[in-house]
């Protein structure tokens, strides 16, 4: 695990990077990355083999190189530290954690990051996704580039037919920490592409942000409309980036 | 506590606090071409390789480096024999205060083993966690292109050794 | 007048290899840091919570448990000596209002007490055992509110300037320096209109990356030797001594490798520290600043108000001028009164032709961080307010920005009253240019950016986003005339080479590269054959240090006449060698030349002969430099941005900086220095940021939250070196380092306004900042709502 900050206050430490816990693995439509994979390994494995591209950008951008490789996905999971830029891309995903010790299961990531008691003695073996073909994008609200977001932004489309199938919104670094934005997904299952996009989907979700070193509570609120519509813009609209 | 360390391919057995950073292992050690700049993983001059991987030795308790291979500046390439990279930061102008440029040039070592012929985007992501205040990067980027075609046609690094070849030890 | 003699260089103009850059790369080199003893005890410093606080008690007894612990200092047991941290010329312009530790704290990050200890956590833990009695003073945070009557007061009728300059501690007032040229009234009341602005700088860091350090230890003989990472040896050497109350001779000051100054070392604050444990103790001492008390212990660069108010005619000529800086000190003064003058003194000259002119400018305490030397130094500051003023006067008769500089910047053989009216801290010293290619710069920037084909356009590359082009022009100039002064010591050895020792600091500029070239020049020998030794004060001769554009054109020329006198002795005795006339002679390439004969003898001959021959005595020059002007370099720099009228994001495209420093010593060192002042200058505008919580606490005292770029956040970014030929500077050289951080902050506002219509009178450009002046001056297009925060006109 990665700490902001001076190394030296910790105490007490035990090291996961020898314990086997590391790699992605396929097994059919299904992925597993093991908790001790640095984002650097994950970003590679995952461009390598084309999948899941929103959370190999997202990993592959978090932080810093010297970071990236030696922050673990299992240790962002478990801590959902400032730079979890992965953390959009996964919860859009539908990802699976994977939790030893004291609660032997599976459950949601949506589950995990809501519920405290079940990190409380246990270990995050890892993280399972399936990959479908979606249509991606990713947008990191930074002030330079190594910095770590304000609010990360993912949308997911599956597309059939030239409509929307399937659409998952999510967003992180807001106050409750994330949201899925299911009004947006509601609103456009269906809606055919390069068609005009309904008008005010940026404004047209509830999410409350706190005041950041990137700008005010109301500013954040008002440009992660703006990058939403954008998002659904590219990934839906006419293509044009606005 | 006691371990052994690899740096540069020599072996030492030095004594550190359990709590201890691989920065202050190293630096109190004698291996002082790994800098201190600011102790929380932001500044890359404290980088080194960890099995060939770029690290923030800052950000490693030196137990998890413990027999495992650790390569700073000096293991690239020395004054008579310097590595294509380094003699390219010289060349391209890059090196002002000098106090990244240990760091800086480690970076460089890592991004084009992996990518030979990187993109201005595998540049900048590569050398994304190493700051620089003298320099405004133009000669540092024009360092790494240089670095990149001198270790690209095996070609001239003042020392007649390739980066990734034989002047490593 | 600037045209450069017909005279070709072998070293001068030269990109030779940066002496130190191979060791550097190679990690050979050494910092301050490398240097420590094993059995050095570790220095740890609390610091004050409180902006603004008497302390009534402070208990070290728990803390002396400490095992490990060896010395707490704190205003109890150290003398209480005034001084000024400010490293400069002595004595200081600067008030001496600083004690090592005072028993009342002035900003939260000002010092309180210090742990000498075996080891690093031993020091931290007794830092936290240390009980200190703060009764709170109320805090004073607005710079507009320091010289009200009921103001609360920060320094005591102790602190008093050593010089007879204007201070006033019971109002406040750091500095202040004024002066009117003509009648300013009359000047306004004859234009046809007045245009009255103000403008804000922020207080930014400075960012080396190597963190203020020092270490002292007692040598074989008991004198103090004390190793810093300093830019001014010869000033710390000094300041620490007085600390101490012993000699100046008993102290020895090592600059070894610098690891960035920016201005930020020029200030002596850490050596006192380690040296006042060592002569208490006996014991090897040394202290590194975490990278938070830099940030909020150490300097930064003002915060200013600059409210210019202009009288200008349809026409475009300037009737009256009045430039009203208020500056931001912070707890101290160390700078206070230079920095608020070369406001004025180093802006107010470019536009030469104003009659009527007055500046006033002052400097005012705050319970905020302490302000200091930053490359740049007040001109940064101004420049940022007088640039997009000018931009505003010339659109309002109609004129284009870069025509309107070229009509009325001040040219080669002109003089501005302003140079005698304005020094440092007191009047300067009448100077005329003698070189100046600021219209080459500004066309040939033009040329780069594309301003023809891209000002007042307003392209737009995407629905929402909407590009302009901007520029700023600038000067600085070389060292403090009058005041800075520069030795070099040379002595050759058998082999032909010279050792050169120079009081300058090299601070990573490449200053011990370019000293070397300009000796070569001088004797006709490769550069290699000059071996530099600097900023050793047992070994090297007298230099006020790196600071105030000053080392090529001061140390420059003590190195050039250092070298010029070496020469004269080897011609002496080649002649002698030769059988010739020295009028028949030339070096060249190492040897000397007799130009009837093509006869040589070369340099290891002449030093064989005079150190083994008869009558033998060694080869040796020193020379000393103190200018009688400061030839300013000029600079103009353009801006391509876009500006994201939805998200108030603005993107700097392209940067081009075009600039005349006189002959190059070392191009691509020239580049180096503008390159790194411009990306520092974008930062300046756009990210970086002192953030205080209501207690005057900063917020964000990590690279974390202070944001400095990455390579990848570097835009296109090119420069231009446009020679000239300053006659007074050695081979025609003027200094380079500070100007390049000038322009980019109004460069970008211009351009901002090009693309928008909207202007920034404030730094920086964060986007929120950007959304909201957009949305109150562009109602209906930039995004939905009106922003809730938006608030008057001005951003």
């Amino acid at each position: 695990m990665l700490c902001r900050g001076d190394l030296s206050r910790i105490r007490g430490m035990v090291d996961l990077s020898r314990t086997g816990l590391s790699g992605l693995r396929r097994e059919g439509e299904t992925f597993f990355l093991g908790a001790t994979t640095t984002f650097s390994e994950a970003a590679r494995a995952l461009r390598t083999c084309g999948a899941a591209p929103a959370l190999s950008r997202a990993l592959g951008i978090a932080a810093a190189t010297p970071l990236r490789n030696r922050i673990t996905v299992g240790g962002s999971i478990a801590s959902f530290p400032l730079w979890s830029d992965l953390m959009g891309p996964l919860l859009a995903l539908g990802s699976f954690i994977h939790l030893r010790g004291r609660v032997a299961k599976t459950v949601p990531l949506e589950e995990y990051v809501t519920t405290p008691d079940l990190r409380r003695g246990t270990l995050v073996t890892g993280c399972s996704f399936s990959d479908r073909p979606w249509r991606v994008w990713y947008h990191r609200e930074v002030r330079v580039r190594f910095d770590y977001p304000a609010f990360t932004l993912t949308l997911l489309a599956l597309v059939e037919e030239e409509c929307v199938k399937e659409l998952r919104a999510v967003l992180v670094g807001c106050r409750n920490r994330f949201s899925r934005m299911t009004e947006i997904e509601e609103a456009l299952r269906g809606f055919p592409l390069g068609t005009e996009l309904p008008g005010g989907l940026g404004r047209r979700f509830d999410v409350a942000f706190s005041e950041r070193p990137h700008g005010s509570a109301a500013y954040l609120r008002e440009i992660a409309g703006v990058w939403m519509e954008r998002g659904l813009n590219v990934l839906l609209g006419n293509g044009k980036d606005r | 506590m006691q371990g052994r360390f690899r740096v540069n391919g020599k072996e030492a057995l030095w004594t550190f606090e359990a709590g201890a950073t691989l920065l202050d292992v190293l630096r109190e050690n004698g291996v002082t071409e790994v800098k201190e700049g600011c102790r929380e993983g932001h500044c890359g001059c404290c980088a080194v390789l960890l099995e060939g991987v770029l690290v923030d030795s800052c950000q490693v308790f030196a137990a998890t480096a413990m027999e495992r291979e650790i390569t700073t500046s000096r293991g690239l390439g020395n004054l008579r024999a310097p590595s294509a990279v380094q003699q390219s930061f010289v060349d391209a102008g890059a090196v002002q205060c000098g106090f990244c440029t240990p760091g800086m040039v480690l970076a460089t070592h890592a991004l084009l083993e992996e990518h030979p012929e990187p993109t201005e985007e595998e540049i900048a992501a590569g050398l994304d966690g190493n700051l620089c205040r003298c320099t405004g990067y133009v000669k540092i980027a024009e360092a790494v292109r240089l670095a990149s075609e001198r270790r690209g046609t095996g070609g001239s690094c003042g020392g007649g050794c390739g980066d990734g070849g034989g002047c490593g030890a | 007048m600037s045209a450069a003699p017909e005279r070709a260089f072998t070293v001068v103009g030269r990109n030779v290899a940066k002496s130190d850059a191979l060791a550097l790369a190679v990690g050979t080199e050494r910092f301050t840091g490398d240097f420590s003893a094993s059995d050095a005890l570790s220095v740890a410093v609390l610091l004050s919570p409180h902006p603004h606080a008497d302390i009534i008690r402070i208990d070290t007894s728990e803390a002396e448990k400490v095992p490990g612990v060896v010395d707490i200092l704190h205003h109890g047991n150290v003398p209480g000596v005034l001084h000024t941290t400010a490293g400069q010329g002595y004595p200081e312009p600067s008030p001496y209002d600083t004690l090592l530790f005072d028993s009342k704290v002035r900003f939260v990050g000002d010092r309180v007490a210090l742990v000498a200890a075996e080891t690093k956590e031993a020091a931290l833990t007794a830092l936290g055992k240390i009980v200190v009695d703060y009764v709170p003073l109320e805090p004073l945070f607005d710079p507009e509110r320091a010289m009200e009557e009921d103001a609360p007061r920060l320094h005591g009728d102790d602190a008093y300037a050593p010089l007879p300059v204007a201070y006033d501690a019971a109002r406040n007032l750091a500095g202040e320096i004024a002066f009117t040229i003509g009648d300013l009234e009359k000047g306004f009341a004859e234009a046809d209109f007045v245009e009255e602005q103000v403008y804000h700088t922020h207080i930014t860091a400075h960012c080396a990356l190597e963190p203020h350090c020092a270490s002292a230890c007692l040598d074989e003989r008991g004198r103090l030797v004390v190793i810093s990472s300093t830019q001014v040896p010869f000033h710390a050497r000094r300041t620490t001594a007085r600390l101490l109350g012993i000699p100046t001779g008993m102290v020895r000051v090592v600059k070894p490798r610098l690891g960035g100054g920016f201005g930020s070392k020029q200030e002596v604050l850490v050596e006192p520290l380690v040296a006042m444990v060592t002569w208490r103790t006996g014991r090897p001492a040394t202290y590194v600043c975490s990278r938070k008390e830099v940030f909020l212990s150490t300097r930064t660069r003002h915060a200013m108000r600059v409210r210019l108010k202009t009288g200008m005619m349809r026409d475009g000529t300037i009737t009256a001028l009045s430039m009203d800086a208020l500056m931001n000190a912070g707890a101290y003064g160390p700078h206070a009164l230079t920095v608020v003058s070369v406001a004025g003194g180093k802006s107010l000259p470019l536009f030469n032709k104003i009659p009527n002119l007055r500046f006033l400018g002052r400097s005012v305490y705050t319970t905020l961080p302490v302000g200091g030397a930053y490359r740049g130094y007040g001109a940064t500051q101004a420049f940022f307010g007088l640039n997009q003023h000018v931009d505003i006067l010339a659109r309002r008769v109609g004129q284009d920005f870069l025509d309107y500089v070229k009509r009325w910047h001040i040219r080669e053989g002109e003089t501005s009253p302003v140079f005698r009216a304005l020094g440092e801290g007191k009047e300067g010293v009448d100077q005329i240019i003698r070189s100046c290619k600021l219209d080459e710069c500004i066309d040939r920037g033009a040329e780069a950016i594309g301003w023809r084909e891209k000002r007042g356009k307003r392209l737009s590359p995407a629905p929402g986003r909407v590009r302009g082009v901007g520029a700023a022009v600038s000067m600085q100039g070389s060292g403090i005339p009058g005041i800075d002064m520069a030795a070099a010591s040379m002595k050759m050895n058998e082999d032909g080479s010279f050792n050169l020792l120079v009081g300058a600091a090299d601070i990573g500029t490449g200053a011990d590269t370019i000293l070397a070239q300009i000796a070569a020049e001088v004797l006709g020998l490769p550069v290699e054959k000059i071996l530099v030794l600097s900023g050793d004060t047992d070994v090297t001769p007298f230099d006020v240090g790196a600071y105030a554009s000053s080392t090529t054109y001061v140390s420059g020329n003590a190195v050039a006449k250092c070298a010029g006198s070496c020469a004269a002795q080897i011609l002496a005795v080649a002649a002698d060698m030769l059988g010739a006339q020295k009028e028949d002679l030339c070096l060249e390439n190492g040897s000397v030349r007799d130009l009837r004969t093509d006869k040589r003898v070369a340099f290891g001959d002449v030093a064989v002969k005079t150190l083994y021959g008869h009558d033998q005595f060694q080869i040796q020059a020193q020379a000393s430099y103190v200018g009688s002007e400061s030839p300013p370099p000029f600079m103009a720099q353009f801006a391509e941005v876009e500006v994201d009228l939805e998200t108030g994001k603005v993107a700097v495209l392209d940067f081009v900086s075009a600039v005349d420093c006189g002959q190059p010593i070392h191009p691509r060192l020239v580049e180096g220095q503008v390159e790194g002042a411009t990306l520092n200058g974008i930062a300046y505008a756009l990210w970086e940021e002192y953030r205080f919580d209501g207690s005057g606490r900063m917020r964000n005292p990590s690279f974390w939250d202070y944001k400095i770029p990455t390579l990848g956040d570097v835009p296109r970014l090119r420069t231009i070196v446009v020679s000239s030929h300053e006659a007074t500077g050695p081979f025609g050289a003027k200094s380079v380092s500070e100007i390049g951080i000038n322009g980019p902050a109004p460069a970008i506002a211009n351009a901002i306004y090009d693309a928008t219509g909207v202007r920034l009178f404030d730094l920086p450009f964060t986007p929120e900042k950007v959304l909201q002046a957009l949305r109150a001056n562009i109602p209906g297009q930039c995004g939905a709502d009106p922003c809730p925060a938006a608030e008057g006109k001005e951003a």
